[in-house]
């Protein structure tokens, strides 16, 4: 009995998936009502089973499968007669080795596709929302759309490109490619950029606008926020120690002479280091440069912080261009954007 | 241009509506749309088929590469690389088995290959992973963040099965495929892949216990 017991429960193990399909034979389910062991084996079986529908619960499909799959068949001659893959509906053995000639063109292929695409691409000025002819004859430049100083703050400044010349930017100020962009320790300033990308300076932030090509900017030091417009040019901010190819997103950044990390909200970036060590961070991850180790990919815990201090100075909320500081206190109602009538001021405005 | 011959760019526009990796039609070999599929095959029209196989097989593909890679950016890439090897491919292909099998026996070579070149070429290393990509606002959403730390928890427990019971398991469950569409994708018969499937429950079963 106690053999036949046994028998019955190895058999159990050995038809999981039946056992949880309700394929097995009957004589199991029932050995399985009068066994308590395997009562607890399905049950864990069942968990199980849940974690392995977990393991792909994230996958969303790129927004741009269509445009990809459109770009590679425009642009690779051999796809309709090179067959890659199995003759048959039935799976043969995994290949393995090295790449084969015909891997190779096609990578090849794809290369010469995707440079031609943006050759074309940039021929057509297809851009949507941003200023093309602007962005061919230079880098980046824009306007100063929203500035908040604290008492005693200088503004935003914006200089040569070797930092000389420096002049204060008032909100609505204009300011030309290879400039300077600087924040003192009380100003935080947002600009718009010449693409529309949206870039918001933290305090003690100098950004450079390179004019070597499209969409370049050296992050000096400090810290920012950006949302960056989509392009075929793909955006490029450089570090003290490496540099972000943006794809058209919106992330944090900051930066300091030997440290640097991006926390992405949206889309993805690629951070490499000074040895071109790369990683690509997608949305809801933060990575790292640190001296002596690649580019650190996490998932992000704080990467709704890391863009805060911009939504709060110049999210919905309208920001003061003029000082604020001592003597004056605001009230606003829980909810509501707009500053209300009847707060005590403690001295006159 | 096609291998038809034709001009017309794909229009995968209601791809997010037709397809689910969890309804029954999709789940279904002898579903109208791989029916659909291989009439398009059948008379040549390999775009069509291929606008049709991203249509509804996509998604399917997607969940199971980035649950064998756990990152997005590799998913998309070997979903992508998937399409295209089947579209290059249709042309040799009989329709006399599972037009989904054949589909994800594909993908499943695809993630193999990703794997392997990464235990070659250890460049960067990656904590986490997965991309959650564009929800319809593009922005991280809550159930998103959520169904993501599941994933990722997932994926860490499925790790430590065996490679190949580890893909039957995922095609079984993750893409829905039958046991006999598990053992064409993955050049078995049924029976052995019925024993991977249950080998791999049995040892996730061990690995969540502890």
């Amino acid at each position: 009995m106690e053999n036949s017991r046994s028998k019955e429960c190895v058999e159990v193990a050995e038809r999981l998936a039946e056992v949880l399909d309700g394929s097995a034979d009957e004589r199991i389910y029932e050995h399985i009502a009068s066994c308590d062991m395997c009562r607890d084996v399905r049950h864990e079986a069942e968990r199980a089973l849940l974690v392995a529908r977990d393991a792909g619960g994230d996958y969303r499909e790129p927004s741009d499968l269509e445009a990809r799959l459109d770009r590679a068949l425009a642009s690779d001659p051999e796809a309709k007669v090179t067959a890659p893959e199995p003759k048959g509906p039935a799976a043969a053995p995994p290949k393995h080795g090295p790449p084969s000639a015909r891997t190779i063109r096609w990578v090849a292929g794809g290369l010469l596709a995707a440079a031609a695409a943006i050759l074309v691409i940039r021929g057509a000025g297809t851009e949507s929302g941003g200023d093309t002819s602007a962005r061919r004859a230079g880098g980046w430049r824009g306007v100063v759309e929203r500035v908040a100083v604290a008492s005693g703050g200088e503004g935003v400044m914006v200089c040569g490109a070797r930092g000389e010349n420096c002049k204060r930017l008032a909100q609505g100020g204009e300011f030309p490619a290879a400039a300077l962009l600087k924040t003192d320790a009380r100003t935080r300033a947002r600009v718009r950029l010449s693409d529309g990308s949206i870039v918001t300076l933290e305090r003690s932030t100098e950004l450079l606008l390179l004019d070597e090509g499209p969409r370049r900017a050296r992050l000096v030091r400090g810290a920012l926020t950006a949302d960056v417009t989509h392009a075929a040019d793909e955006a490029r901010i450089d570090l003290p120690r490496g540099a972000l190819a943006v794809h058209g997103t919106k992330f944090a950044l900051r930066a300091e002479e030997t440290l640097a990390s991006v926390d992405v909200a949206r889309g993805s970036v690629t951070l490499s280091d000074a040895e071109k060590r790369s990683v690509r961070v997608n949305a809801g991850e933060s990575a790292r440069l640190a001296p002596g180790a690649p580019p650190f990919v996490s998932f992000s815990e704080s990467f709704g912080e890391s863009l805060a201090w911009s939504d709060e100075t110049f999210g919905k909320a309208e920001a003061s261009a003029g000082p604020r500081g001592l003597g004056e206190l605001k009230a606003k109602k829980p909810g509501q954007d707009g500053e209300r009538a009847g707060a005590a001021p403690t001295r006159p405005r | 241009m096609g291998s038809d011959g034709s001009e017309k760019k794909l229009d995968l526009s209601s791809a997010a509506s037709a397809q689910s990796t969890r309804s029954p039609a999709s789940r279904n070999p002898e579903s109208h749309a791989d029916t659909e599929i291989v009439d398009a095959i059948r008379r040549g029209d390999h775009r069509e088929a291929l606008t049709l196989c991203a249509r509804h097989h996509a998604r399917a593909i997607g969940r199971l590469c980035i649950a064998l890679l756990g990152q997005a950016s590799e998913a998309d890439d070997a979903l992508q690389d998937t399409l295209l090897a089947a579209h290059a491919s249709f042309g040799s292909f009989r329709g006399d088995g599972s037009l989904r099998a054949w589909l994800f026996s594909i993908a499943r070579r695809r993630c193999a290959r990703v794997l392997e070149r990464r235990k070659t070429q250890p460049s960067v290393e990656r904590q986490a992973a997965d991309d959650p990509s564009d929800v319809s606002n593009d922005e991280l959403t809550d159930a998103l963040v959520d169904a993501r730390r599941r994933a990722v928890a997932a994926r860490a427990l499925l790790a430590r099965v065996r490679p190949t019971e580890r893909e039957a398991l995922l095609l079984r469950y993750e893409a829905g495929l039958s046991y006999r569409e598990v053992g064409e994708a993955c050049g078995v018969d049924e029976a052995a892949a019925r024993k991977r499937v249950s080998r791999a429950l049995a040892r996730l079963r061990e690995i969540v216990k502890e």
